[in-house]
């Protein structure tokens, strides 16, 4: 009896190319997490999250006979998964997203003077705080720099396979990505100052 | 804002500060981006507080909302089982 769960993703690969359905099954636990987590956080519902994520492996099933292994199993599964998962926000916003796809400048070195304290909570209390409002500045950010936001900072993926997984140059990951940082960090320090001004 | 802050070190500074968090820049854009930080207050506390962003950014990954629950993996696999068979 083979023991599918001690097997590397690119035998697996290949394994479920020769129709053996227990491979792509192990294929599809494997990445079923980490899959339906990146598809909630571009998509922001469960049911849309769902939806995309039996898409995504059924595009994989379909696809399997094709992929020659250019890129790494991982890094073509989460291509599958973030264009279905653009594709219907695209479809869910009517292109509302497009039309206000680009973030304000950065108020440059401006507000550099707060403590950094602030930032770093160590009580578990204002850390949950500052988690859900960091959550609700992430979804402030338009689409093409909450993509690479996602992917870089919570994913933890690198710069070049965050590339690869969009397409795009490692250049345009980096300079989206230092927008999307600053942006944040503005909406979290504000959100502080406001309370620090209340109390 | 102080009038320090307008220079054009500074403003070379904050375009370079994601890539010196990741560790991207080449060991002479290093060097160089230490040495200004060292000496320029306004921009390290600003280094310290995308880098606290960041840090923060990290822990949304733990949260438990983005589990997959134990029904929506059953029925992925249901449904997989089903579709793939009629292909």
């Amino acid at each position: 009896m083979i023991d599918y769960k001690s097997i590397p993703d690119d035998s697996l690969v290949a394994q479920a190319q020769k129709k053996d359905y227990q491979a792509f099954e192990e294929l599809v636990k494997r990445y079923e997490g980490r899959i339906y987590g990146h598809t909630l956080r571009l998509l922001g519902n469960r049911e849309d999250a769902e939806d995309v994520l039996q898409e995504t492996f059924l595009n994989m099933f379909k696809g399997l006979e094709n992929f020659r292994g250019d890129s790494s199993f991982s890094t073509w599964i989460y291509r599958i998964a973030t264009n279905n998962a653009l594709m219907r926000l695209r479809k869910l916003s009517h292109g509302e997203r497009e039309l206000n796809d680009e973030l304000p400048p950065p108020e440059s070195m401006k507000r550099q003077a707060l403590a950094s304290h602030i930032l770093d909570p160590k009580d578990t209390l204002l850390e949950k705080e500052m988690l859900q409002e960091l959550n609700k500045a992430v979804d402030r950010l338009p689409e093409k720099y909450r993509t690479i936001f996602l992917l870089r900072d919570v994913e933890e993926f690198s710069t070049d396979r965050t590339a690869k997984v969009l397409g795009i140059s490692e250049a345009a990951v980096k300079s989206r990505l230092h927008r999307a940082r600053l942006y944040i960090r503005e909406l979290l320090l504000k959100k502080y100052e406001e309370k620090a001004e209340i109390q | 804002m102080s009038e320090h802050h307008d220079c054009t070190d500074c403003k070379r500074i904050f375009e370079k500060l994601s890539e010196y968090i990741d560790q991207e820049l080449d060991q002479e854009e290093c060097l160089v981006f230490e040495e200004h930080i060292r000496n320029c207050r306004p921009c390290l506390e600003f280094l310290e507080t995308l880098h606290s962003t960041i840090k923060l950014s990290k822990q949304l990954d733990t949260q438990e909302t983005y589990r997959i629950p134990r029904d929506v993996s059953l029925k992925l696999h249901e449904f997989l089982k089903k579709e793939c068979k009629l292909l």
